[in-house]
């Protein structure tokens, strides 16, 4: 029995079902709002929908000089660390599995997607490629470091001197306590986080890994069909699963039992946290050059994070 | 079951590709002003790809040239399955006022075969939003008729 | 750091999008708009001149053999056409114009070609009785409009053009084979007298085929270059210019010389033949002399014969 419950968690509640479907409606959600800023009409909110199933009917297309094996598991890779992780996230008070050290194994989960995506631009074979896969590289190092410290600063503060880094504890310790938010040593920590998302996900300004014009679409030039799709239906779970991150980490205090009605609950504020952090910044910048960028996360954020981090850990 | 699903969207996700050999650009100039608020060519899922290879919908302005000529072979062979061929503008499909040049190779039915042709010069972009709607139906023909 | 776009971005979020709904709401082009080209075959004189300035070369014209004529198609091609209306300015009788079609969207180019046909009809000339004519008179007796008179013993034979019909039974009845519908008389431009030599239908005729002397008093015109197009005519201040059946231009009369006293046309053309006559009789010997006085003999009884016949 636990083996068909465990099937339902991985592969619908918060697995992969929960996951694609709510990524991909957050994708679009992003894509309208954005349209709607720039004064048109946009497209459908169903359109990542459209997107996806289109590119599961193309031609997948192997370059010459690519490396297949590779090529191929890349993008699966992805989308399965992706899914993996919603399963660690706990809803509200709800979470699939749950131990002692579930920071820890999130932290390792999420290089996962950055990583494959070198993988598979290297194993395209293309010089564009070649360029895409080193800002990526960049863009990952600038922003891990203010992430983990921010991931430091909760655990601190939810476990005293010895830290929590289970998710589950989290939890637990804001439904008891009011939400992480509220305590005014962890606001520089939620900013810092808030501006770590679009790095992570990669939409602009903070996307020249993946710069469209520049370098041809960098790492995905020679993707096409079935790897491109989950390619972009991994970037579209990253949406959820970071916006699902931070709620669980700082908004975790608001329960009402009802895991579908917590499950609402969590994609209103997730649709909420995307337009705040991803689109709204997304229409009023320009993409950043990728040592601005370094600049930027290594300056500005970890400063924001070492700030909390030092609050929580003078016990304040 | 999918394969209706997956012949939907065909139609309503085109991504564009749009190549340029020897244009004046007054045709890649109304192709862009599809894409600005006015006439909003992604309420419809028209959105410009980076690459070939992420192409549905190709579109060619200009006539062809010598120097382009290559390039755009080896360009329209990235592109996968389904894929369509719009000519923007009348450059394309008898080469207007620059026929006869030492430098144009000849239209670009003599290269690929045209799915959907645009006439003007320019063609005004309500125009193109028609031509392309044209090619996103001429699309979901063909993915429809691939692997059946 | 500066987020210069912020003031649009949120307000626009709660505004009406400025897009305009385009294949749910028509469009239309605005008035002066060049789009789709309209012929009109009707109009069209076929003077050429829309091929002779389409800078892209996107008109043909193509001539084909019928009964009673020929018929002459003129094809627009869209594909080629770069649509700066220039046909539209050059052509004469209005008969293209540039409307506000923009719709020009076809998976089969052939639907992209405006075309236009008519037929010109071939003109019969006149009836005429030739030199072997031996006036029997079945002619006047088929007629079916009795248009011919034919009188034996005075050797006369004449046809009231008002009659006839251009039938040609009288044609197929005539034992010597002498009639037949004659040649239409060849249509031109002819300068008349008021001509001042201003210069202005040289300047204006499309295909420069008339050259005018103002200090030699001279007007001539290259028939072959001419497309009759009317041109001329209608540029010409002193209304000197008309198109009909072509009479050749007398010269200009001397300095000072009064234009009443410069003599009639063909008694001008007698007076010239028998100077040069003369000029070659001094040159030649006696025998040459004879051949030039037959040639004036008849010269007169050409200027003799029309006199008579009136």
């Amino acid at each position: 029995m636990t083996i068909l419950k465990d099937l339902f968690y991985i592969l619908v509640f918060p697995g992969a079902l929960f996951a694609a479907v709510i990524g991909l409606l957050l994708a679009g959600i992003d894509r309208k709002v954005l349209a709607r800023m720039q004064k048109r009409v946009g497209p459908p909110l169903r359109q990542p929908f459209y997107d996806f199933f289109k590119l599961m009917g193309k031609e997948t297309i192997i370059p010459h000089a690519a490396n297949k094996a590779a090529y191929l598991a890349a993008p699966v890779m992805s989308v399965a660390s992706l899914m993996l992780m919603m399963l660690f996230i706990p809803i509200f008070g709800f979470s699939a599995f749950s131990g002692r050290a579930d920071l820890i194994v999130l932290l390792y989960l999420i290089t996962i997607p950055g990583v494959a995506l070198i993988i598979g631009g290297s194993a395209s074979g293309s010089p564009y490629a070649g360029i895409g896969i080193s800002r990526e590289m960049v863009t990952m190092m600038a922003y891990e470091l203010p992430f983990i410290i921010v991931l430091l600063a909760v655990a601190r503060k939810v476990g005293g001197s010895e830290l929590c880094f289970s998710m589950q504890g989290i939890a637990d310790w804001q439904a008891a306590n009011g939400c992480a938010l509220f305590h005014w040593a962890l606001i520089p920590a939620a900013i810092a986080m808030l501006l770590v998302i679009p790095a992570e996900v990669g939409t602009q300004p903070f996307d020249v890994a993946e710069a469209e014009t520049e370098i041809c679409e960098g790492p995905l030039i020679e993707y096409s069909g079935a790897p491109l799709g989950l390619f972009k239906l991994a970037t579209a779970i990253k949406m959820f699963v970071m916006t699902a991150l931070f709620t669980a980490l700082f908004l975790g205090g608001i329960r009402t039992g009802f895991v579908a009605l917590d499950a609402v609950i969590l994609v209103a504020i997730c649709a909420v946290l995307t337009v705040l952090c991803m689109t709204l910044i997304h229409a009023v910048t320009a993409r950043l050059k990728i040592e601005h960028l370094f600049k930027f996360y290594w300056t500005i954020v970890t400063g924001l994070a070492l700030i909390s981090l030092i609050l929580v850990w003078l016990g304040l | 079951m999918f394969k209706k699903l997956i012949a939907d969207s065909t139609a309503k996700s085109p991504w564009i590709y749009h190549i340029n050999t020897g244009s004046c650009n007054g045709c890649d100039i109304e192709l862009v002003a599809v894409l600005t608020p006015r006439y909003d060519a992604e309420r419809f899922g028209f959105k410009l790809a980076g690459t070939p290879r992420h192409a549905d919908i190709v579109v060619v302005s200009g006539p062809i040239t010598t120097q382009s000529k290559e390039r755009l072979i080896r360009t329209l062979a990235q592109v996968p399955e389904p894929k369509c061929v719009v000519s923007l503008g009348s450059c394309p499909r008898s080469c207007n006022v620059f026929k006869g040049s030492y430098s144009v190779e000849g239209p670009l039915e003599n290269f690929v075969h045209v799915d959907v042709s645009v006439a003007g010069c320019t063609p005004k972009p309500e125009a193109v939003i028609e031509g392309l709607y044209k090619a996103t139906e001429i699309l979901k023909q063909k993915r429809e008729a691939m692997k059946k | 750091m500066k987020f210069p776009f912020l003031k649009q971005a949120i307000p626009n979020l709660f505004s009406k999008p400025s897009t305009v709904l385009f294949p749910k709401v028509n469009v239309d082009a605005k008035p002066n708009y060049r789009g789709r080209l309209a012929y009109d075959p009707e109009k069209c004189i076929n003077c050429g001149m829309c091929i002779k300035v389409c800078s892209p070369g996107a008109i043909t014209r193509t001539f084909e053999e019928v009964e009673g004529g020929e018929r002459i198609t003129y094809e627009f091609d869209m594909t080629s056409c770069t649509f700066c209306a220039t046909c539209e300015d050059f052509c004469s009788e209005k008969a293209i114009h540039m409307t506000q079609d923009y719709h020009m969207v076809a998976t089969d180019p052939a639907e992209l070609i405006v075309r236009g046909t008519r037929i010109k009809k071939k003109v019969l000339g006149q009836l005429t009785c030739g030199e072997e004519c031996i006036f029997c008179g079945l002619c006047a007796r088929s007629c079916p409009e009795n248009a011919i008179t034919v009188d034996r013993a005075s050797k006369s034979w004449s046809v009231d053009t008002e009659k006839c019909v251009k039938c040609g039974i009288c044609i197929s009845k005539c034992p010597k084979k002498c009639l037949s519908f004659a040649e239409p008389a060849e249509e031109g431009v002819n300068c008349s007298d008021a001509c001042i030599y201003c210069t202005l239908c040289a300047k204006k005729c499309p295909t420069g085929a008339i050259e005018v002397d103002r200090a030699a008093k001279s007007w001539t015109i290259n028939r072959e270059d001419c497309t009759k197009c009317g041109t001329c005519v209608a540029a010409c201040p002193k209304k000197a210019l008309s198109i009909g059946p072509i009479v050749e231009k007398a010269p200009a009369p001397a300095e000072g010389a009064s234009p009443a006293e410069a003599p009639a046309p063909v008694e001008a053309a007698a007076e010239k033949v028998e100077a040069a006559a003369e000029a070659v009789a001094e040159k030649v010997g006696e025998k040459a002399e004879a051949a030039v006085e037959r040639i004036a003999e008849k010269a007169d009884e050409a200027v003799e014969a029309p006199k008579t016949e009136e």
